[in-house]
């Protein structure tokens, strides 16, 4: 049976918060959002991104890895849980480990909290509740051949952070021709156009929001 | 992964045989052994084997064993050692006595925890010595009995007092009070919509079934000794047996074994306030600044030992050049620069 899995795309979303909203709504984290939408550079451009957990297969789980407590199980399946509530003792490591900002902490009822594919409605094959809210499917909800027919871009499972390379369950939906985010050559080159820009070799574009 | 060994089998296979000579010395060679328990001390002394061999695979998981070899050397520092020990109260307050946490998780689970807890603590601090015949009575003409722990004469009460009836109907209490809380325990996990999309039955309804199991057939001896005459006894004793050894055996493989860790794990927390600046038993400074918007992280020494720990799970997140490591930037400024990358890649496409 083919894995349905999350397949995220920045450049559809709208900075709505239908996700955040929708998340909300689960019973398991009751009023808490588990997906967050940020502004990526909110004095310039009003380009918002999701983050959802990441499912990290390889290395497996940092933020599991970690815990001195094993209180983030891992489905058989890949799915990363959120922390068991009789064990995790609000160590924070998870939190400042996680390469995707990824899990929130509430550090006086000793709980870390996290994005957990919506386990309850993908283990009977429903989709994610930020899934089914998004308008524009920048979280969209398939398997890897659902996306083919479905969708453009390329579904990528690797983001490279430096010297580490993390493969995840969850997917980035990036151009063709890239088979990785690689987050610090990318920044690399954004400050080189900065650089460039500033000293008026490039064209500057103008802010979009002022 | 870099990961210390410890030879688990024999530390356990130690501890199995540190048990049987403490049973041993405690009940006078034997002597004051009862027999009709000895399934109950069998099951203790292998569930006691596997818990400390489950225990030793633990605390060699790197990050554990960073925190408890960091926590034992701190605490056993002259620096430190006040700190320690003026916090070890307070930490055995929050985490384990009065539980305040389950509090901030909501009143109804915090009386469920309590009724729960103290029920189980209470129940095995008087089943486990009476087991391994560490505790008896002896009558003192006319109508008193003499209390022995360990071989050892403690007090005298009478059997016919108030001190009798609670201590012969001790246990009774105890899975009163754990029936209660495992009656809350089971309406909140057929009743609330959180717990029923997430729960697991091996790993958080079987554990309750058993405990109430434990309760009931205890209860129910009482009630056959007091009111049926006798009958059935020979039946529930078997089952509240089997039921019990049953419970023990799974301690280190499921749910229950948060009864060794949460204890355990207070040395993490403590070591984290005192030496991590974290913040667990009260507001403390943050030291720790991130690198991109300088929001507060705990402290550099936690975010030190964090990255060590990560190297030690062959994990290295160094950005190069001047950035420093991802573990240096908060949760936020992580996502941002992610997304930072992003838009770099898509230029106008990015919206």
């Amino acid at each position: 049976m083919p894995v349905k899995t999350l397949f995220v795309d920045p450049s559809r979303c709208i900075g709505c918060r239908a996700c955040e909203a929708a998340c909300r709504e689960c019973d398991s984290h009751k009023g808490e959002s588990m997906v967050m939408v940020d502004f990526v550079d909110r004095a310039t451009s009003v380009a918002t991104q999701p983050t959802v957990c990441m499912h990290c297969e390889d290395p497996v789980a940092p933020c599991a890895q970690v815990c001195p407590v094993m209180a983030i199980l891992i489905t058989p399946d890949g799915v990363v849980q959120q922390a068991e509530t009789s064990r995790c003792i609000a160590c924070r490591n998870c939190v400042y480990a996680c390469p995707f900002g990824v899990p929130k902490m509430d550090a006086e009822a000793r709980l870390m909290k996290k994005c957990n594919l919506c386990y309850d409605r993908t283990s009977r094959g429903l989709q994610p509740w930020c899934a089914q809210a998004c308008p524009t499917q920048a979280l969209w909800y398939g398997d890897y051949e659902e996306f083919v027919n479905q969708r453009r871009g390329r579904a990528v499972r690797h983001t490279v952070f430096g010297a580490q390379e993390v493969r995840t369950r969850v997917c980035h939906v990036l151009p063709e021709e890239q088979s990785r985010l690689d987050v610090v050559a990318l920044l690399k080159e954004a400050q080189l156009a900065a650089a460039e820009a500033n000293l008026g070799f490039a064209p500057r574009e103008e802010a979009w929001v002022l | 992964m870099i990961r210390r060994e410890l030879p688990a089998a024999t530390v356990a296979v130690l501890a199995a045989a540190v048990l049987v000579l403490l049973i041993s010395l405690g009940s006078r060679g034997f002597k004051d052994f009862d027999s009709a328990l000895v399934g109950y001390a069998v099951a203790v002394i292998f569930a006691t084997a596997a818990i400390i061999y489950r225990y030793s695979l633990w605390i060699t998981r790197p990050p554990t064993w960073r925190y408890f070899k960091a926590g034992w050397t701190n605490f056993l520092s002259w620096r430190n050692f006040r700190r320690y020990t003026s916090l070890i109260p307070v930490a055995w307050w929050h985490d384990i006595f009065a539980q305040t946490f389950i509090l901030k998780r909501g009143l109804q689970r915090w009386v469920m925890h309590m009724s729960i807890f103290w029920g189980v603590v209470i129940s095995l601090l008087i089943t486990l010595p009476l087991t391994f015949g560490w505790i008896r009575f002896t009558l003192v003409p006319p109508d008193s009995y003499l209390f022995w722990f360990f071989g050892l004469p403690l007090f005298q009460f009478p059997i016919e007092a108030g001190t009798g009836f609670a201590f012969f109907h001790a246990l009774d209490f105890t899975a009163l009070l754990l029936i209660l809380g495992v009656a809350i325990a089971l309406w909140r996990r057929t009743t609330e919509v959180g717990l029923l999309t997430t729960q697991r039955f091996g790993f958080d309804l079987v554990p309750l079934v058993l405990l109430l199991a434990i309760a009931v057939t205890g209860l129910a001896l009482t009630a056959s000794s007091l009111w049926w005459g006798g009958r059935f006894y020979w039946f529930i004793s078997l089952t509240h047996q089997v039921v019990v050894v049953g419970w023990l055996l799974s301690i280190p493989f499921g749910k229950f074994f948060h009864i060794v860790e949460r204890p355990a794990s207070i040395g993490v927390t403590l070591y984290q306030t005192i030496n991590q600046e974290v913040e667990h038993y009260g507001e403390q400074p943050q030291t720790g600044r991130c690198r991109c918007c300088g929001q507060e992280l705990p402290s550099p020494q936690f975010v030190d030992d964090l990255k060590v720990t990560l190297v030690d799970l062959h994990q290295n997140y160094d950005l190069g050049d001047d950035r420093g490591w991802l573990q240096d930037y908060c949760p936020t400024c992580k996502r941002v620069l992610r997304g930072q990358a992003y838009s770099q890649l898509m230029g106008k496409r990015f919206l």
